[in-house]
Protein backbone atom coordinates (compact mmCIF):
# COMPACT_ATOMS: atom_id res chain seq x y z
CA UNK A 1 0.00 0.00 0.00
CA UNK A 2 1.71 3.21 -1.13
CA UNK A 3 1.76 6.13 1.26
CA UNK A 4 1.88 9.67 -0.01
CA UNK A 5 5.05 11.52 0.88
CA UNK A 6 4.76 14.22 3.52
CA UNK A 7 4.72 17.80 2.35
CA UNK A 8 7.94 18.42 4.23
CA UNK A 9 10.93 17.07 2.35
CA UNK A 10 12.08 14.19 4.49
CA UNK A 11 14.69 12.69 2.18
CA UNK A 12 17.49 14.38 4.13
CA UNK A 13 17.66 13.95 7.85
CA UNK A 14 18.19 17.27 9.58
CA UNK A 15 21.12 17.15 11.98
CA UNK A 16 21.70 19.88 14.56
CA UNK A 17 24.96 21.78 14.71
CA UNK A 18 26.56 21.87 18.15
CA UNK A 19 25.22 25.40 18.61
CA UNK A 20 21.72 24.37 17.62
CA UNK A 21 21.95 21.37 19.91
CA UNK A 22 22.84 23.49 22.92
CA UNK A 23 20.00 25.86 22.06
CA UNK A 24 17.55 22.94 21.99
CA UNK A 25 18.60 21.70 25.41
CA UNK A 26 18.52 25.24 26.77
CA UNK A 27 14.99 25.90 25.47
CA UNK A 28 13.62 22.67 26.92
CA UNK A 29 15.38 23.07 30.26
CA UNK A 30 14.07 26.60 30.65
CA UNK A 31 10.52 25.66 29.69
CA UNK A 32 10.24 22.47 31.72
CA UNK A 33 12.57 23.04 34.67
CA UNK A 34 13.12 26.79 34.85
CA UNK A 35 16.89 26.48 34.53
CA UNK A 36 19.31 27.07 31.68
CA UNK A 37 20.60 24.18 29.63
CA UNK A 38 24.04 24.73 31.10
CA UNK A 39 22.65 24.59 34.62
CA UNK A 40 20.69 21.44 33.82
CA UNK A 41 23.82 19.70 32.58
CA UNK A 42 25.75 20.83 35.64
CA UNK A 43 23.09 19.43 37.96
CA UNK A 44 22.87 16.24 35.88
CA UNK A 45 26.61 15.65 36.04
CA UNK A 46 26.64 16.42 39.76
CA UNK A 47 24.06 13.72 40.35
CA UNK A 48 21.46 16.15 41.63
CA UNK A 49 18.81 14.42 39.54
CA UNK A 50 19.75 10.97 40.74
CA UNK A 51 16.71 8.78 41.44
CA UNK A 52 14.46 11.59 40.27
CA UNK A 53 10.92 10.69 39.36
CA UNK A 54 10.10 14.11 37.91
CA UNK A 55 8.87 13.49 34.34
CA UNK A 56 10.08 16.94 33.32
CA UNK A 57 13.67 15.98 34.18
CA UNK A 58 13.39 12.93 31.97
CA UNK A 59 11.86 15.02 29.19
CA UNK A 60 15.00 17.17 29.12
CA UNK A 61 17.42 14.32 29.80
CA UNK A 62 16.19 12.41 26.77
CA UNK A 63 17.60 15.25 24.66
CA UNK A 64 21.00 15.26 26.35
CA UNK A 65 22.80 14.08 23.22
CA UNK A 66 22.03 17.45 21.65
CA UNK A 67 24.50 19.01 24.07
CA UNK A 68 27.25 16.38 24.20
CA UNK B 1 14.69 -0.43 10.86
CA UNK B 2 17.46 -1.91 8.69
CA UNK B 3 19.73 -0.25 6.12
CA UNK B 4 22.75 -1.07 3.99
CA UNK B 5 24.76 1.64 5.76
CA UNK B 6 24.24 3.77 8.90
CA UNK B 7 22.72 6.68 6.99
CA UNK B 8 20.29 4.42 5.15
CA UNK B 9 19.25 2.77 8.39
CA UNK B 10 18.65 6.15 10.02
CA UNK B 11 16.66 7.41 7.03
CA UNK B 12 14.50 4.27 7.13
CA UNK B 13 13.91 4.92 10.84
CA UNK B 14 13.18 8.65 10.50
CA UNK B 15 10.97 8.57 7.42
CA UNK B 16 7.86 7.02 9.05
CA UNK B 17 8.31 9.24 12.11
CA UNK B 18 8.38 12.31 9.90
CA UNK B 19 5.32 11.07 8.04
CA UNK B 20 3.55 10.61 11.37
CA UNK B 21 4.40 14.15 12.41
CA UNK B 22 3.11 15.44 9.08
CA UNK B 23 -0.32 14.05 9.99
CA UNK B 24 -0.51 16.78 12.63
CA UNK B 25 1.50 19.56 11.03
CA UNK B 26 2.89 20.10 7.51
CA UNK B 27 5.75 22.26 8.72
CA UNK B 28 7.24 20.60 11.79
CA UNK B 29 10.33 18.55 11.03
CA UNK B 30 12.39 16.19 13.11
CA UNK B 31 15.98 16.95 14.02
CA UNK B 32 18.70 14.66 15.35
CA UNK B 33 21.61 15.48 17.61
CA UNK B 34 25.09 16.19 16.19
CA UNK B 35 26.45 12.99 14.63
CA UNK B 36 23.00 11.43 14.73
CA UNK B 37 22.78 10.87 11.01
CA UNK B 38 25.38 8.14 10.74
CA UNK B 39 27.59 7.69 13.82
CA UNK B 40 27.33 4.13 15.06
CA UNK B 41 27.48 2.73 18.59
CA UNK B 42 26.61 6.04 20.19
CA UNK B 43 23.35 7.20 21.76
CA UNK B 44 21.68 10.02 19.84
CA UNK B 45 18.62 12.17 20.46
CA UNK B 46 15.76 13.19 18.23
CA UNK B 47 13.05 15.81 18.68
CA UNK B 48 10.96 18.41 16.86
CA UNK B 49 13.06 21.17 15.32
CA UNK B 50 12.47 24.85 15.88
CA UNK B 51 10.19 26.10 18.59
CA UNK B 52 9.50 22.67 19.96
CA UNK B 53 6.24 20.78 20.47
CA UNK B 54 3.73 20.42 17.67
CA UNK B 55 0.75 22.69 18.04
CA UNK B 56 -2.36 20.64 17.38
CA UNK B 57 -4.83 22.14 14.94
CA UNK B 58 -8.16 23.22 16.41
CA UNK B 59 -7.10 21.87 19.78
CA UNK B 60 -5.41 23.80 22.62
CA UNK B 61 -2.71 21.17 23.10
CA UNK B 62 0.83 20.48 22.00
CA UNK B 63 2.55 17.15 21.30
CA UNK B 64 6.18 16.95 22.37
CA UNK B 65 8.38 14.21 20.94
CA UNK B 66 11.71 13.03 22.33
CA UNK B 67 13.60 9.88 21.40
CA UNK B 68 17.00 8.35 22.03
CA UNK B 69 18.38 5.83 19.60
CA UNK B 70 21.54 4.22 18.37
CA UNK B 71 22.71 2.84 15.04
CA UNK B 72 24.33 -0.56 15.26
CA UNK B 73 25.62 -3.25 12.97
CA UNK B 74 23.65 -6.43 13.24
CA UNK B 75 25.00 -9.93 12.64
CA UNK B 76 21.77 -10.90 10.90
CA UNK B 77 22.38 -10.52 7.14
CA UNK B 78 18.64 -10.30 6.48
CA UNK B 79 18.39 -7.22 8.66
CA UNK B 80 20.61 -4.43 7.50
CA UNK B 81 23.45 -4.95 8.20
CA UNK B 82 22.83 -1.68 10.02
CA UNK B 83 19.77 -0.98 12.09
CA UNK B 84 18.45 1.67 14.44
CA UNK B 85 17.25 0.82 17.93
CA UNK B 86 15.05 3.03 20.04
CA UNK B 87 16.74 3.39 23.44
CA UNK B 88 14.23 5.72 25.13
CA UNK B 89 11.18 7.78 24.31
CA UNK B 90 9.11 10.60 25.78
CA UNK B 91 5.82 11.60 24.18
CA UNK B 92 4.01 14.36 26.06
CA UNK B 93 0.80 16.30 25.71
CA UNK B 94 1.17 19.83 27.05
CA UNK B 95 -1.21 22.73 27.42
CA UNK B 96 -0.73 26.28 26.19
CA UNK B 97 1.14 27.17 29.38
CA UNK B 98 3.63 24.39 28.75
CA UNK B 99 2.31 22.21 31.54
CA UNK B 100 2.48 18.48 30.89
CA UNK B 101 -0.97 16.88 31.05
CA UNK B 102 0.09 13.34 30.19
CA UNK B 103 3.29 11.72 29.01
CA UNK B 104 4.29 8.28 27.83
CA UNK B 105 7.83 7.27 28.76
CA UNK B 106 10.43 4.61 28.45
CA UNK B 107 13.85 5.65 29.73
CA UNK B 108 16.02 2.79 30.96
CA UNK B 109 19.09 4.99 30.42
CA UNK B 110 17.83 7.74 32.69
CA UNK B 111 18.15 8.38 36.40
CA UNK B 112 14.75 6.97 37.31
CA UNK B 113 14.52 3.56 38.89
CA UNK B 114 11.41 2.79 36.82
CA UNK B 115 12.72 1.26 33.57
CA UNK B 116 9.60 -0.26 31.99
CA UNK B 117 7.29 1.71 29.68
CA UNK B 118 4.84 3.83 31.63
CA UNK B 119 2.52 6.80 31.66
CA UNK B 120 2.52 9.95 33.79
CA UNK B 121 -0.46 12.11 34.64
CA UNK B 122 1.22 15.01 36.42
CA UNK B 123 -1.83 17.15 37.18
CA UNK B 124 -3.25 14.58 39.58
CA UNK B 125 -0.36 12.24 40.38
CA UNK B 126 2.91 14.04 39.65
CA UNK B 127 5.35 11.22 40.25
CA UNK B 128 3.31 8.05 39.76
CA UNK B 129 4.38 5.62 37.03
CA UNK B 130 1.32 4.02 35.46
CA UNK B 131 2.45 0.82 33.73
CA UNK B 132 1.60 0.42 30.07
CA UNK B 133 2.92 -1.37 27.01
CA UNK B 134 5.37 0.18 24.60
CA UNK B 135 3.80 3.23 22.97
CA UNK B 136 4.41 4.21 19.36
CA UNK B 137 4.41 7.66 17.84
CA UNK B 138 1.61 6.42 15.57
CA UNK B 139 -0.53 5.77 18.65
CA UNK B 140 0.21 9.24 19.99
CA UNK B 141 -0.71 10.93 16.72
CA UNK B 142 -3.91 8.89 16.53
CA UNK B 143 -4.68 9.86 20.13
CA UNK B 144 -4.36 13.54 19.22
CA UNK B 145 -6.68 13.23 16.23
CA UNK B 146 -9.26 10.68 17.36
CA UNK B 147 -9.48 11.36 21.10
CA UNK B 148 -8.59 15.03 21.35
CA UNK B 149 -10.17 16.09 18.07
CA UNK B 150 -7.13 17.70 16.49
CA UNK B 151 -7.70 18.42 12.83
CA UNK B 152 -5.32 16.26 10.77
CA UNK B 153 -2.96 18.03 8.42
CA UNK B 154 -3.33 15.49 5.63
CA UNK B 155 -6.31 13.58 4.29
CA UNK B 156 -4.55 10.20 4.23
CA UNK B 157 -3.55 10.31 7.91
CA UNK B 158 -5.30 7.04 8.72
CA UNK B 159 -3.47 5.19 5.96
CA UNK B 160 -0.14 6.76 6.93
CA UNK B 161 -0.49 5.71 10.56
CA UNK B 162 -1.76 2.23 9.65
CA UNK B 163 1.12 1.51 7.29
CA UNK B 164 3.75 2.94 9.61
CA UNK B 165 2.37 1.17 12.65
CA UNK B 166 2.40 -2.14 10.78
CA UNK B 167 6.05 -1.59 9.95
CA UNK B 168 6.80 -0.61 13.54
CA UNK B 169 5.19 -3.81 14.82
CA UNK B 170 7.20 -5.82 12.32
CA UNK B 171 10.57 -4.48 13.42
CA UNK B 172 10.13 -3.81 17.12
CA UNK B 173 11.95 -6.25 19.33
CA UNK B 174 9.72 -5.93 22.41
CA UNK B 175 6.26 -4.86 23.56
CA UNK B 176 5.85 -5.36 27.27
CA UNK B 177 9.30 -6.24 28.60
CA UNK B 178 12.23 -4.50 26.97
CA UNK B 179 15.14 -6.91 26.58
CA UNK B 180 17.29 -3.86 26.17
CA UNK B 181 16.52 -2.73 29.69
CA UNK B 182 19.33 -4.81 31.11
CA UNK B 183 21.66 -4.19 28.17
CA UNK B 184 21.00 -0.48 28.37
CA UNK B 185 22.39 -0.07 31.90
Amino acid sequence: MAVAEPRVDSTDVREATPEEGRAIIDAHARQLLGVSGEEFLRRWDAGEYEDTEDPNVNAVAILISFAR
Amino acid sequence: MPGRNPSAALQAFIKPLQQNVSCLSPSNVLIVSPGGRNTTNQIHSLTIAGSGPIRLRDCPLFLAVGLRYDIIKTADPSKGPFKVRTRAYDYALRDEDGKTLASYHWHPLGQSTYTAPHLHHPPMFPRIHWPCQRTSLEEMVRLCIVEFGATPARDDWEEVLLVNESTFRLYRSWVQVPELAEEAK
